[in-house]
């Protein structure tokens, strides 16, 4: 396995995830609902992606085809080049036990855990030891911010802690693709942009390719590059250079209003990270 | 770092299965912390369990306090007799004298009907058992005597009941409104011919023997008992028996029943009402007893044999219809509480888990591995709280059977507590294993089903289906 080992700039440019005109209808009686309309896209591998869109869109609906934790109707989803719909039972588990960290609007941690256990569970999955696991959960609980809380319940956390814990579960397993739909969906716009500088960290780090669904304009600052939905198909895909011009003319009215204060907390946070990563 | 970036270019393996104890372990952690869902989820199976139990375990304490040995049909019959009596006499206590021919002495094991008949009263405290042996003076001196029986158990046919004085005062004490309870033909199949043996007539020594007919109506062959009432009552019908277990002939005169005769084990015995409005029943047992007919007496038996009518409408009436009813609806509807009452909690406690279980999914859980988590936690819970139910619905049984079967002792004035002399251990083991198995085996089967669902489903949709 150390022999496969290959430089960053291979990893960069290596395809993480690929899909091919992926669709999905959802039968609901005679309606059918063509929620993703063919989506033919490629990520590569330490990318920051967003996926953006009004409600409806599909967002939520092509990052569960690209986690297989949803089938398409049609089309193929590729991971580190491998067909999804390939896969077994046992192949699916461990994907998404190791390749893949999912984070979610409503968090979703087992209320029953407490956060250091709700970090380990994916180690345990994945067949670590308990000791092994613990050290590794403290590490990433340590990294979230939350190494004192270890032993305290979702319910005794708040929103943003929850969403803390589910990062570093997301981690535990050292995925190569965090997958988050609208991360910070639930939160207040300070703890929302926390968030999003953790897993901007996590980026850059931990070299994690990051796809995010969201509304939120402040993801689009920490993002590589823009994947525009729109009514269950591709909209459009820019990269962050392009984005400044672009964005009074896609979003018009009212986040066009937003858009200067949006970028200068965007050179705030980068500001931020870097004094973070400079302590570390 | 090196180790992260490799693992990144790991070829997609195949997750590892975890051993039973991890599944154990997070499986108890579980049920420690959602202690008092668990406990919600238990009380469901608990109340079913105990309901469950304490139905099944009252039939039980019914049964066997009534019956020692419950398997021996024989019991229950003599029982309704006796209870019929007490009841009708206003005694609470009835002193039973069973004739019962001796056996060889060598031979211990040969149990006579009579030896367990008795047992049986020595059992029931409300009932005193006065063996009387087979001969002569011996029945002569217990029905003359100071204190004479209420109850006359004639086990078998001995030789003895047809040498005089015997006959006559079988039949004096039946006149004096005594009860005259001939059951098992054992041992009739070595008697002289029925031409000698009178009495032994009235019992059939094997069905299918011997025929008989008379103008207007075909009777069964081998009912020598019929013979007699037919005798008795010209205008009898003999009605369709199939619907009454083990009744071999009912005969009713103008919708009047007047005779039964049922088997028991391998034994008969036969039933002839008497009805005090008609003087030729009470000759017939003079003739029962006497192998002849007499004349009718006077008001006397008129009225003592009242009683007997009443002693075999009751017991016909308990054993072949309300009795077996009542209990078979009782215990299924307990069945069914319980089978609605435990998959509802167990179902309960899953669904609102699905969340859960898609959330494990996509951590990397394997099917087997949720099902397995709920298989332990459910198991567990079922066996929590079939156990509990099973002591309490016990426990209230229990208590209630013991002051149902409290028998006081007139003579005496001492009390007894039947439940407690007579405690029908091995027969209650027997219902406690089956409820704990029903406990069990429906709270998995609910949770299992569910649980099986929601992991075989994508993640997402687990987690979508929220209850
Ligand atoms: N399970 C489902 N059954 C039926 N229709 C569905 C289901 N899930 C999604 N849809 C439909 O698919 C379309 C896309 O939904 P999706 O959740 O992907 O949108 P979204 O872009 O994530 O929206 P939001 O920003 O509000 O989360 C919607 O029209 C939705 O109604
Ligand atoms: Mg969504």
């Amino acid at each position: 396995m150390a022999g496969t080992a290959t430089t960053e700039t291979e990893i960069a440019q290596q395809v993480v995830v690929r899909t091919k005109d992926v669709k999905k209808v959802y039968k609901m009686g005679k309606v059918e609902v063509h929620a993703l309309k063919g989506i033919t896209v490629e990520i590569e591998a330490g990318e920051y992606i967003s996926i953006m869109g009004p409600s409806g869109s599909g967002k939520t609906t092509l990052f569960n085809m690209v986690g297989a934790l949803d089938k398409p109707t049609s089309g193929q989803v590729y991971i580190d080049e491998v067909d999804v719909a390939q896969l077994d039972a046992y192949e699916l588990a461990w994907l998404r036990c190791r390749k893949i960290g999912y984070i979610f609007q409503t968090f979703n941690l087992i209320p029953v855990m407490s956060a250091l256990e709700n970090v380990t569970l994916p180690m345990t999955f994945a067949g670590l030891t308990t000791d092994e696991a613990r050290n590794k959960g403290m590490d990433l609980l340590d990294q979230v911010g939350l190494a004192d809380r270890y032993d305290h319940k979702p319910f005794e956390l708040s929103g943003g802690q929850q969403q803390r814990v589910a990062i570093a579960r997301a981690m535990a397993n050292s995925p190569s693709i965090i997958l988050a739909d609208e991360p910070t969906g639930n939160l207040d716009l300070a703890t929302g942009k926390e968030i999003i500088q953790l897993l901007g960290e996590m980026n850059r780090k931990e070299h994690v390719t990051i796809i995010t669904a969201t509304h939120d304009i402040k993801m689009l600052s920490a993002s590589d590059r823009i994947v525009w939905m729109r009514d269950g198909a591709l909209a459009k895909i820019e990269r962050r250079e392009n984005l400044d011009i672009q964005i009074g003319s896609i979003e018009g009215d009212a986040e066009g209003g937003v858009e200067a204060s949006l970028r200068g907390t965007g050179e705030r946070e980068k500001e931020e990270s870097t004094d973070e990563s400079a302590e570390q | 770092m090196q180790d992260d970036t490799t693992r990144r270019q790991q070829k997609i393996g195949k997750q590892i299965v975890l051993p039973l104890s991890k599944a154990f372990e997070i499986a108890w952690k579980g049920i420690k912390i959602r202690l008092w869902r668990s406990v919600i989820t238990m009380s469901g199976i608990v109340l079913a369990i105990a309901f469950l139990m304490s139905v099944w375990t009252s039939s039980v304490f019914d049964r066997s306090l009534r019956s020692v040995e419950p398997s021996d049909e024989l019991y229950g019959l003599v029982q309704d007799v006796l209870e019929a009596e007490a009841i009708a006499s206003g005694r609470q206590r009835i002193q039973c004298a069973i004739v019962e021919q001796e056996r060889a002495a060598t031979s211990v094991e040969h149990v006579t009907p009579g030896m367990r008949i008795r047992h049986f009263l020595d059992g029931e405290e409300a009932f005193r058992s006065l063996p009387v042996p087979a001969d002569a003076d011996a029945i002569a001196e217990t029905l003359e005597g100071e204190n004479p029986p209420h109850v006359m158990l004639l086990a078998g046919f001995p030789d003895v009941v047809s040498v005089e004085p015997v006959p006559r005062l079988i039949g004096d004490f039946v006149r004096g409104g005594g009860l005259l309870v001939a059951y098992g033909a054992e041992g009739l199949q070595d008697r002289p011919a029925p031409e000698q043996m009178p009495l032994a007539r009235l019992l059939p020594a094997s069905p299918g023997s011997g025929s008989f007919s008379a103008e207007g109506a075909d009777i069964e062959p081998g009912q020598e008992f019929a013979q007699v009432l037919w005798q008795n009552h010209p205008g009898a019908a003999f009605l369709e028996t199939s619907g009454k277990p083990k009744a071999r002939a009912l005969a009713s005169s103008g919708g009047r029943p007047l005779g039964w005769m049922w088997q028991v084990g391998d034994g008969t015995v036969a039933w002839y009402a008497v009805d005090a409005s008609s003087a030729q029943d009470v000759d017939v047992i003079s003739w029962l007893l006497r192998g002849q007919t007499t004349q009718a007496a006077g008001e006397k038996e008129r009225e003592t044999t009242g009683l007997l009518v009443r002693l075999i409408a009751r017991a016909v009436g308990k054993k072949v219809e309300t009795g077996d009813m009542r209990g078979t609806w009782l215990v299924t509807l307990s069945l069914l509480v319980c089978v609605v009452g435990i998959s509802n909690a167990m179902l309960m406690s899953v669904t609102e888990r699905f969340r859960e279980i898609g959330t494990m999914k996509c951590l990397g859980a394997l099917d087997m591995f949720v099902v397995k988590l709920f298989l332990i936690e459910s198991s567990l819970q079922g066996v929590v709280g079939s156990v509990a139910g099973a002591l309490i619905g016990f426990s209230l049984s229990f208590v209630r059977a013991l002051f149902t079967f409290h028998v006081k002792d007139v003579q005496t004035g001492e009390g007894f507590w039947l439940s407690l002399r007579y405690f029908p251990a091995a027969t209650l083991l027997g219902w406690v294993g089956v409820a704990l198995g029903t406990g069990i085996v429906l709270s998995v089967i609910a949770a299992i089903y569910p649980a099986i669902r929601a992991a075989r489903m994508e993640p997402v949709q687990a987690m979508r289906a929220e209850a």
